[in-house]
């Protein structure tokens, strides 16, 4: 290979999935390793290719596999007699119109569709202060919950999977063995007199969440969607720029919140948190 | 030639739920996108010249992707807004930060224009051959090669995510020590 000649993109992408021809692999990587900035980019292409071979073992809902092998089935026993089939040339334009998806051909084939499998369920909740007096909303706990944070994280108790800290009994979850969110501080407010403190956790992307839990009676939330999971009714909602994610635990008010970090992360962590 | 024959297709159901989900970006719309593919190709009898089954479901996926788009669904998007947000099932093992990967991912993947996407769920997701992404997408192995490199670098891009939280450095210097009667009202 000629020192002058420019190692490709395509011979980049090549050698990063392992493509490459054999006779050309040791002369790429030579020359890569000799450039930081080749290097980089083909570092770039393995972080890429290794993100998308962790979603390989993702696999379809029941119900997704329950009616295309309804399908398959219907329309084995369809098929006429293999030697009459005319072959089928896939065409570009033969398709359904757009927005059919949903007004499927498919009833045709297969019969009623299987229950739904998913455990979620949405309807419009509003939770209610049991003190019925003033205080924060959960607005409020989630401003708190995003602020700065000091002290010293808070150490896992041994063998518990909680953090070391807790109100009225509630714990803070130890997340740092099952993801990568590890407890990096806390802070504690009085909020129109009613105690919120706060842990929040960080990972090595530099986002945060925080986690807080409100003392005494559940805090008033409006707004936002209702999800349910294992029977525990999670309130997702947006409030200045944060997804906040807020539930009850033996009656207190639990908050997590965070800019930037995916809702479903937060619900995820909120109610695996919770099982 | 050879038959397809349906109850063999089950299969690649797996395979091409993911590789409809990053092309949609929506778990729930790569699912109707699966379904009507399984739909039209198993309306009649089929033959295969020459390619394997998941090659020719591949194609089939793209042909209903292509054509039946959808505004919604072709919006690509690199997060989950609050209504395609489900809860996990929290006893079937998942963690919870997996699923949440997933959805990046394949947000991602979602947000590529459609010629480097259409390369990248081929190949990585779909683990087509380059020859075989060549034929369903009708290009030069080399174009699919330098497309595959570029939708790669910009997965890469999205997913490295934002710089670090600039309240990092306030919570060093915070150095509060215990309680901090505010009012917010």
């Amino acid at each position: 290979m000629d020192e002058h000649e420019e190692i490709t993109e395509a011979e980049l992408a090549a050698l990063a999935d392992g493509t490459v021809a054999p006779e050309r692999r040791d002369e790429l990587l030579r020359r890569v390793e000799s450039s930081p900035d080749l290097a980089r980019q083909l570092a770039d292409q393995r972080m890429a290719l290794a993100a998308i071979h962790q979603t390989d073992d993702v696999t379809a809902s029941a119900d997704l596999h329950a009616r295309i092998a309804a399908l398959a089935g219907a329309a084995q026993e369809e098929a006429p007699d293999a030697s009459s089939a005319a072959p089928w040339a896939l065409e570009r334009n033969d398709a359904p119109r757009p927005g059919r998806w949903r007004a499927s051909r498919w009833l045709r084939w297969a019969p009623p569709a299987a229950a739904a499998v998913a455990a979620v369920v949405v309807a419009l909740v509003i939770v209610l202060p049991g003190g019925g007096g003033s205080g924060p909303n959960v607005t409020e706990a989630a401003r708190v919950a995003l602020a700065p944070t000091s002290g010293a994280p808070p150490q896992e108790r041994a063998g518990t999977r909680e953090l070391s800290v807790s109100v009225d009994g509630v714990s803070y979850p130890y997340w740092a063995d099952e993801t990568s969110w590890r407890a990096v501080g806390t802070r504690v407010d009085v909020v129109d007199q009613r105690t919120i403190t706060t842990v929040a956790y960080a990972n090595d992307r530099g986002q945060r969440i925080g986690y807080a839990i409100a003392a005494g009676d559940a805090l008033p939330v409006s707004g936002g969607r209702t999800v349910t999971s294992g029977g525990v009714r999670f309130r997702i909602l947006q409030s200045d720029g944060a997804t906040v994610v807020t539930w009850l635990r033996d009656g207190h008010t639990c908050v997590v919140a965070a800019r930037g970090v995916d809702p479903q992360m937060l619900l995820n962590l909120a109610s695996g948190q919770s099982a | 030639m050879a038959r397809l024959e349906p109850q063999a297709l089950v299969r690649h159901v797996d395979r091409l739920h993911r590789a409809a989900w990053a092309l949609c970006g929506s778990r729930e719309d790569a699912e109707d996108l699966v379904q009507e593919t399984f739909a039209r190709v198993l309306a009649k009898p089929r033959r295969l010249a020459g390619e394997d089954e998941l090659a020719y479901l591949m194609q089939a996926l793209r042909n209903t992707f292509m054509t039946g788009r959808r505004t919604a669904s072709r919006r690509p998007r690199a997060d989950v807004p609050l209504e395609d947000v489900t809860a996990v099932d929290p006893g079937n093992g998942t963690r919870p930060e997996r699923a949440a990967e997933t959805h990046e991912v394949f947000g991602a993947i979602a947000a590529l224009q459609e010629d480097f996407r259409l390369a990248l769920v081929a190949v990585d997701v779909a683990g087509l051959s380059y020859r075989e992404a060549s034929r369903i997408l009708d290009a030069p192995e080399a174009t699919i090669a330098t497309r595959l490199f570029r939708a790669r670098a910009q997965v890469a891009l999205t997913l490295r995510g934002p710089e670090p939280a600039a309240d990092a450095p306030a919570d060093a210097a915070a150095r509060e020590a215990s309680a901090t009667e505010r009012s917010l009202s």
